[in-house]
């Protein structure tokens, strides 16, 4: 298990070192100067070339990748060419909305999906299978800021239960903060919770037909004990997988959600930055995102290893 | 008074019929042994013993176990009563335990169900020592035993509860004829010792035929012929219950060979697997798969191959077909390197599986003329040589149009024979090419493979885990034991005065029906 988590943990920094080396070359070879861009078309020469060393622009390139890398290690991520403050602090900021946001849907969709799942592989070719699938069709195909905007119709305007978009912040209280985010993470968390449920459902049936479900149930297991106890950890490989993914892709990927409720999320500021051709925070923000997603990754390597034996061997 | 008595069940699933009043009885104590070929219903009986029938069965007719109407229960009963009164062991020691759990963890569990009195962990452990497990720990994963102790395991589990009932399903098909044998010797002892009914379903009468009280021959879902396993065995009544003895000691007429110039030469051959590095800095381990193996395959010479699982045959199989590079050593055909291209057109290979060597989607015409891509220029008369191929084995040129789904198990084996001699090879490798086969197929197969022999003088190699088969098809016989092969000869002087250890081991642990050869 020892020799399985460093392995992984080896590939999590190459994959790190790969990434921020592609992340850095596509950004410089992206057309747009910022200097020009920040102080206008009309600026003169060297001005720009002032801005231009101020911003260690003028620099070669690995230099400026390599103090890239280090900062960052060191929390350090650079100053915003557009507004002139600290990325770091921005995308701080960003974050305290993004990460609960994406583990509040995540938490939601779980919830929704694996009784889900498990009620329609139950009863498989019956009325409540194909109920659930159909539902689970009807969520995958509505899309998200359709169904955004509806809830803000029904719980918002009409009952009054929510507020139509905004984000309390976390200083007005948790309560009130996580209230602000439940349109939101609902929004989310629907499609994410019918894609789950579908992968649930069909990970469990081809469970149901191993040779070992037959032994459970000659050992007087009734179905749905034999499906709890030999059934499910069996089925969670595919399942942990579609997890894996939905959580870097709800961390980065709410940004039409963050439109629609104007949450000021990391989607909505690599948006804007990317409008303002700041690039060290696009740059950042993309860091940070792909972080996320290798280290999701790595998590839900171990957790692969932690359901199934046979892979802690495998080393 | 019977422990098990079946009366008049028939069964239907979705509508089709499966069994038809099908009626046996089992006293305790008592070994009854249920045959028949794929297809014949007698799984289906064993499931609906322990009412573990698919979705949509429907039963009628009686099933009394030890006083219990196992058609009348509902399921929360039948739940108690499996697993404590009868016990049941399945075909594929391989994926009948669940991968994720302790063998501690799921031979307790049986006795955790039904049991309270009892503490899990400490009978798991009486019950896996009893079936030779005993330096096995309980903290093991199925995935780190081999399949001969996995099934003990499974074995185990079923045992756990002391049932009165054991129902063994193919228990040892999957398993190598050595391993066989143990698992054989351990399920009649502990019958004996507990005084257990043991109900045997298996395709092979010549594993029965030494350790069951009576056989029933199941076919087409009914019971054909019932009695005692020696009077059975002498005097069959039933045509069916003949020509299943028949089959299974099947002996084909094989022309002799025309023994020329060697044609395959396999020189000091090895094959070594590099082995997961275990510590970063120490050059990782080698396995040697095939060590140093020497061998001739003259012209019109029909040789073959035996050894138990993992003993190298189907990697030196397949370095003999130019498919797995060698450490060591040459195999030349006709005196240019397998793995030459040239090569290629004058071997053909036919697997086991038929099924899977097929692509689903293509007509039988494009199958078996797969080969002639190997040829400089395809031949100009390429419907006759399809039509001349289907005839050779026994199919219809007709057939040229059809899938492989629209054929049975045995004639999917006369096309993939029909697409190795389509090109006339020079040497023909039979892997493990009748293994899958019900006994009467097989028999059939074998005959074509001799009639092929005398039409065109075939030379090939023919690698099989059954030795009865490779007895009465080959010339010569390897016997191959961890990458080595161990004795090689004349077939019938090796199966009649076997001179290495392993090779009487083999055929000592092989059942044999009484009155084979």
């Amino acid at each position: 298990m020892l020799r399985y988590t460093l392995k992984r943990l080896l590939s999590l920094f190459i994959s790190l070192a790969i990434a921020s080396l592609l992340i850095f070359a596509v950004i410089e070879v992206a057309p747009g100067d910022p200097a020009s861009f920040m102080l206008g078309i009309n600026a003169q020469e060297d001005t720009l070339a002032a801005l231009r060393a101020e911003l260690g622009l003028d620099q070669p390139k690995w230099q400026r990748y390599l103090s890239w890398v280090g900062g960052m290690v060191q929390g350090d991520f650079g100053t915003s060419y557009q507004y002139r403050t600290p990325v770091s602090e921005m995308i701080a900021d960003r974050l305290w909305v993004s990460l609960p946001l994406a583990l509040y849907a995540l938490t939601l969709s779980t919830i929704i999906a694996f009784p889900a799942g498990i009620y329609a592989a139950s009863r498989r070719g019956k009325a409540g299978d194909v109920g659930v699938m159909g539902a689970t069709q009807v969520g995958i195909a509505i899309p998200n800021f359709w169904f955004a905007m509806m809830l803000v119709l029904i719980f918002a305007i009409n009952l009054r239960w929510f507020s139509a978009g905004g984000f309390a912040g976390w200083d007005k209280g948790v309560f009130a903060a996580m209230k602000s985010l439940t349109l939101p993470a609902i929004a989310l968390a629907l499609p994410q919770a019918a894609i789950l449920a579908r992968v649930m459902r069909s990970s469990l049936l081809d469970v149901l037909d191993e040779d070992f479900m037959r032994t459970a149930r000659a050992k007087g297991l009734s179905r749905g004990a034999a499906l709890r106890r030999h059934g499910l950890r069996n089925a969670m490989i595919p399942v942990l997988t579609i997890l894996g993914l939905q959580f870097s892709f709800l961390l980065a990927g709410g940004i039409i959600i963050e439109q629609v409720f104007y949450l000021p999320g990391l989607g909505r500021l690599i948006f804007q930055s990317i409008s303002a051709r700041d690039l060290i925070v696009v740059e950042s923000v993309t860091m940070l995102l792909v972080f996320a997603v290798i280290v999701v990754n790595f998590v839900v390597d171990l957790a692969y290893a932690a359901v199934d034996p046979r892979l802690r061997a495998r080393t | 008074m019977s422990l098990l008595s079946i009366n008049g069940l028939s069964l239907s699933i979705s509508g089709t019929p499966i069994l038809h009043d099908v009626s046996l009885s089992l006293a305790p104590g008592e070994v009854v042994a249920v045959t028949g070929e794929s297809g014949s219903g007698k799984s289906m009986t064993a499931l609906a013993v322990m009412q573990l029938l698919p979705a949509r069965s429907e039963a009628t007719g009686a099933i009394t176990l030890n006083g219990h109407e196992m058609l009348e229960l509902d399921e929360t009963t039948l739940c108690t009563l499996r697993g404590d009164l009868a016990g049941m062991v399945f075909q594929e020691p391989m994926t009948a335990l669940n991968p994720v759990q302790t063998i501690g963890a799921q031979v307790s569990e049986t006795v955790r169900l039904h049991r309270p009195d009892l503490n899990p962990t400490t009978r798991a452990r009486e019950v896996l020592d009893r079936v030779g497990l005993d330096t096995i720990a309980l903290t093991r994963y199925p995935h780190e035993l081999s399949g001969g102790q996995r099934q003990r395991v499974v074995i185990a589990t079923a045992i756990a509860c002391g049932p009165k009932l054991l129902i063994a399903d193919e228990p040892t098909t999957a398993l190598d004829v050595t391993t066989q044998a143990q698992i054989l010797t351990l399920l009649k002892r502990l019958a004996a010792e507990d005084g257990m009914g043991l109900l045997m379903i298996t395709h092979d009468l010549a594993v029965v035929a030494e350790m069951a009280d009576r056989i029933v021959v199941m076919r087409h879902g009914e019971v054909v012929e019932a009695g005692d396993t020696p009077a059975l065995l002498a005097d069959p009544q039933h045509p069916y219950t003949q020509a299943l003895l028949a089959a299974s000691n099947h002996r084909v007429n094989l022309p002799a060979g025309a023994e020329q110039a060697p044609l395959l030469r396999v020189q000091d051959v090895v094959r070594d697997y590099t082995l997961p590095r275990t510590q970063l800095f120490v050059p990782a381990g080698t396995h040697r798969a095939v060590d140093q193996v020497n061998f001739d395959i003259k012209r019109g010479e029909r040789i073959g191959l035996v050894g138990e699982s993992g003993c190298g045959k189907s990697t030196l199989t397949r370095a003999i077909l130019g498919l797995e590079p060698v450490q060591g050593g040459s195999i030349t055909l006709d005196g240019t390197p397998v793995t030459d291209p040239s090569v290629r057109r004058k071997m053909q290979v036919v697997f086991q599986d038929p099924y899977g060597s097929f692509n689903p989607r293509h007509r039988v015409a494009r199958l078996i003329t797969e080969p002639f891509h190997l040829l400089d220029s395809p031949p100009r008369d390429h419907d006759d040589r399809i039509a001349s191929a289907l005839t050779d084995v026994g199919l219809s040129p007709d057939d040229a149009q059809k899938y492989p789904h629209q054929f049975s198990g045995g004639q999917r084996q006369r096309l993939a024979i029909a697409r190795a001699l389509i090109i006339r090879p020079e040497l023909v490798i039979f892997d493990e090419a009748v293994s899958a086969l019900d006994v009467s197929v097989r028999a059939q197969i074998l005959d074509l493979i001799a009639d092929l022999c005398r039409q065109y003088d075939l030379t090939y190699l023919f690698i099989s885990h059954d030795l009865s088969v490779v007895r009465t098809i080959t010339d010569r016989v390897m016997v191959m034991q961890k990458g080595k092969i161990v004795e090689q000869g004349v077939t019938e002087a090796v199966f009649a005065n076997p001179q290495h250890s392993y090779t009487r081991q083999l055929i000592d642990a092989a059942p044999t029906l009484p009155g084979a050869a």
